[in-house]
C-alpha cells in the first residue's frame, strides 16, 4: 500500500466514523424544555460531526504529500505481542490481583521484546510488581490481591 | 508582586513541596532523555500520582516534571544525536558535531545553562506580564472565552507542518467529539455512551493522554526496534569530558541567551507554537545574525548554535504557563495535560485563578526559580551518571512504560474497563501517528470541548439565540478573526511561495 492509498484509507475511515458521530446525534434524548432552547445537548455533535465530514473529505479528496511509512520494515508481530498481553492484563488484573498480574506483563513483555536471560527477566519483572506494590502500600493505596488473596484468606 | 513572590516563597519552602520539586527535576530529567520520550509523555506518565496532591504541589511537581524534561532532552540530543522531543532537534545540529569533537561536556554544560538562563528570564517575564493579562481577561464573558477557544485550537494548525494543517484541524475535532462522550452536564442527558455505565461520565483525560502520548510512544518503539547504538553505549561510559565554561564561552553565549530568552517567551506564550517552533526559530536568528567564520560554525559544533535552541525552548515552556494561568487556555500538548490535571483536582485555571488562589500562582512562580537552579546545581554534575541511562536496551524500556500506563490507569477508577479502553484508544492513536496526525491538538480539543461548549451555550442563550455577538462584541471579533488568519496563513503563504 502506498502512503497516498493509507492516507485516503484513513480519511475515509474518518470520514465514516464524522457521519456516524453526525447520525447518532439524532439519537441523543433532549428534554422538553431545553428542545426550544437556541443550544441543546444535540448541537455542538451535530457542529462536529459536521465539520469532521467536511475535513476529512478534504483529506481523502487531496491527501497531503508525505514520506513511505515504511510499514514492511516494522516488527509487527512485536507490536501485536505486546498489544495481546496489553489485553491479557485488563482480563486478569481483577484475577490475578495487582502483583502478580504485573510481574507476568512484565516478564512476558520482556520476552516479546526479545530478553532471553532468565536470570535478568526474572527478578526485574518479579521486583519491579513487588516496588510499586510497597510505594502504594506507602500511598495507603490498597492493591488487590486477586485469588491469592483469598486463597491465603 | 515582590510581596505575592515572598509568600510563594513561604508557601513553596516545605520539605513536602521542596521534595516534590528535587523529585520533579529528576524524574522530568530522566524521562525527557529517553529517545522519543519528552515532556508531554513523562508528565502525563506521572498525573495519575499527582491527583491526590493538593493542587499547588501538585503544580509544583508538573512544572519541574516540564521543564526537567526539557532539560533532558538535550542531554540525548547531543550525545547520542537522538532528541527525547522535537524542540531539541535543533541541539543536534551543533550539539552532537562538538560530542564528536570530544567537547560533549562544554555542549551539555552550554545546554544546562542555556536552560537555566532560558527558565528563569522566562519565569521573570512570567510574573511581570500574568497579572496584567489575568486583569485585563476578567472582562471576558463567554463569547470571549469561546472566541480565546477558537484561537487556541486554530492556532495549532497554523503551526503545524507543511501539509499538516488540515490533519491537526482533524484531530482536534476528533478530540472534541471524545469530549462529548458521557453526559451533558447542562441538559442531563446521555450522549454517545450506548448505555455502558461505565461511559456516563465520560472518558477519563488522563487515559486518554496515556494512550495518545506514553502507550503509543511505546508501541511505536516496539514497532521500529531499534537497537541501543554505539554512541549511547559510549556515552553509557560515562566519558563526556570537562563540563566547565571558559570565559571566551561565556562571551560568546551570553547575548544569544538573552535574545533567544526574549524569542522562546514570546513564542511561547503564543498559543499552538510551543517550544519547537521556538527552538528552531532562535536557532535561524543565531545563525543570521553570525559572520564570516562564526557562520561556518554553524553545523560542524556551534557553541551559540547549541545555546540558542536550549535556551529558546525552556524559555517558550515559561512562556506557555501565560495562557495556561491567566486564560486557561493551554497552548500546546504539554499545558493541556497539566490543565486537564488541574482541572481534575477542581482547579480552573484562568483569570480568578489570581483573585482566588493567587497564593498557589506564586507558589509556582517560586518553584519555577528555585526549580531552575536546582536543576543546574543537582543535574549539571551527574550528567556523566545520567548520561548511562541513555543504554538501557528497549527491551525492558517498553514493557515497563506500557506498565506504568496500564496501572497509572487502573488505579484512577480501579476498572478494567478504562484499560480496554485506553487499549482501544492507543491503537487508533497509533495509527494516525504512523501517517504524521498530531496528537497534541487532540488533547487540546479534548480538555477544551466542554468549557468550548458551555461558553457557546452560554453566549447563544444571552443573545437569544444569535450569533450577532461574534461581530458585535470587538475583542470576540478581533479573537475569531486572528483564528480565521491562523487558518488562512499557510495556504496564502504557499500560494506566495508559488
Amino acid at each position: 500500500m502506498t502512503r497516498i492509498q493509507a492516507e485516503r484509507l484513513v480519511a475515509l475511515a474518518i470520514l465514516a466514523f464524522s457521519l456516524g458521530y453526525f447520525l447518532l446525534a439524532f439519537t441523543i434524548k433532549v428534554p422538553p424544555g431545553p428542545a426550544d432552547s437556541p443550544f441543546s445537548a444535540r448541537s455542538f455533535p451535530f457542529g462536529l460531526g459536521a465539520l469532521g465530514m467536511v475535513l476529512s473529505f478534504a483529506l481523502l479528496v487531496k491527501p497531503p504529500p508525505g514520506q513511505p511509512v515504511g510499514v514492511a520494515a516494522f516488527a509487527w508481530g512485536r507490536a501485536a505481542g505486546l498489544l495481546a498481553l496489553m489485553c491479557a492484563y485488563a482480563l486478569t488484573i481483577g484475577f490475578l490481583g495487582f502483583v502478580v498480574a504485573s510481574a507476568l506483563f512484565l516478564a512476558a513483555g520482556f520476552g516479546i521484546l526479545g530478553e532471553r536471560r532468565p536470570l535478568v527477566l526474572a527478578p526485574v519483572a518479579g521486583g519491579t510488581a513487588l516496588g510499586f506494590w510497597v510505594v502504594f502500600e506507602l500511598l495507603d493505596v490498597k492493591l488487590d490481591w486477586g485469588v491469592f488473596g483469598r486463597i491465603s484468606g | 508582586m515582590i510581596e505575592g513572590l515572598l509568600g510563594g516563597l513561604v508557601g513553596l519552602l516545605t520539605f513536602k513541596n521542596m521534595a516534590l520539586l528535587v523529585l520533579g527535576c529528576g524524574l522530568g530529567t530522566f524521562i525527557g532523555m529517553m529517545p522519543g520520550l519528552g515532556p508531554v509523555t513523562a508528565i502525563s506518565l506521572l498525573v495519575p500520582a499527582v491527583l491526590s496532591l493538593e493542587p499547588a504541589s501538585a503544580m509544583v511537581l508538573l512544572a519541574a516534571i516540564y521543564y526537567g524534561a526539557m532539560f533532558g532532552g538535550s542531554t540525548a540530543s547531543v550525545l547520542i544525536n537522538a532528541p527525547g522531543e522535537s524542540s531539541s532537534v535543533p541541539t543536534t545540529f551543533d550539539g552532537y558535531p562538538m560530542a564528536r569533537k570530544g567537547l560533549a561536556g562544554k555542549a551539555l554544560a552550554l545546554c544546562a545553562w542555556g536552560s537555566f538562563a532560558g527558565g528563569t528570564i522566562a519565569t521573570l517575564l512570567l510574573m511581570l506580564a500574568a497579572p496584567t493579562l489575568a486583569a485585563w481577561a476578567l472582562t471576558f464573558q463567554a463569547p470571549e472565552y469561546f472566541a480565546l477557544m477558537v484561537l487556541g485550537l486554530t492556532a495549532v494548525a497554523a503551526f503545524a507542518e507543511e501539509g499538516g494543517a488540515l490533519k491537526a484541524l482533524l484531530t482536534t475535532v476528533l478530540g472534541l467529539m471524545l469530549a462529548t462522550i458521557g453526559t451533558d452536564i447542562a441538559d442531563g442527558v446521555e450522549r454517545y455512551t450506548f448505555h455502558v455505565a461505565d461511559l456516563a461520565d465520560g472518558i477519563s483525560f488522563v487515559l486518554l493522554a496515556m494512550a495518545a502520548f506514553a502507550l503509543a510512544e511505546a508501541m511505536l518503539a516496539a514497532l521500529r526496534n531499534q537497537p541501543v547504538s554505539e554512541e549511547a553505549r559510549r556515552a553509557a561510559r560515562g566519558d563526556v569530558g570537562s563540563l566547565r565554561l571558559t570565559r571566551d564561552d561565556v562571551r560568546e553565549v551570553a547575548p544569544t541567551m538573552a535574545r533567544s530568552s526574549a524569542i522562546g517567551f514570546l513564542v511561547g506564550v503564543l498559543p499552538g507554537a510551543g517550544a519547537t517552533i521556538a527552538a528552531f526559530m532562535s536557532y535561524a536568528v543565531e545563525r543570521n545574525l553570525a559572520r564570516g567564520a562564526r557562520r561556518d560554525e554553524f553545523g560542524r559544533g556551534s557553541r551559540r548554535g547549541v545555546a540558542a535552541p536550549e535556551t529558546a525552548n525552556n524559555a517558550a515552556a515559561g512562556g506557555a504557563y501565560v495562557p495556561l494561568l491567566t486564560l486557561g487556555i493551554p497552548g500546546s500538548g504539554t499545558t493541556a495535560v497539566i490543565l486537564g490535571a488541574l482541572v481534575a483536582m477542581g482547579v480552573q485555571p484562568g483569570p480568578r485563578l489570581f483573585a482566588d488562589q493567587s497564593q498557589m500562582f506564586w507558589t509556582v512562580v517560586a518553584s519555577m526559580y528555585v526549580g531552575n537552579v536546582i536543576l543546574l546545581v543537582i543535574n549539571l554534575p551527574l550528567i556523566p551518571w545520567i548520561a548511562r541511562t541513555l543504554a538501557i536496551p528497549e527491551r525492558m524500556l517498553v514493557p515497563l512504560i506500557l506498565l506504568f500506563c496500564m496501572i497509572g490507569v487502573y488505579l484512577v477508577s480501579f476498572n478494567a474497563f478504562d484499560l480496554w479502553v485506553m487499549i482501544g484508544l492507543a491503537v487508533l492513536c497509533l495509527g494516525l501517528r504512523l501517517l504524521d496526525y498530531p496528537m497534541a491538538p487532540m488533547l487540546l480539543g479534548f480538555v477544551l470541548g466542554k468549557l468550548m461548549e458551555e461558553n457557546l451555550r452560554r453566549a447563544l442563550i444571552v443573545n437569544d439565540g444569535s450569533f450577532a455577538f461574534v461581530w458585535e462584541r470587538p475583542v470576540t471579533a478581533g479573537l475569531l478573526a486572528v483564528s480565521a488568519i491562523c487558518l488562512l496563513a499557510p495556504a496564502i503563504a504557499r500560494a506566495a511561495r508559488r
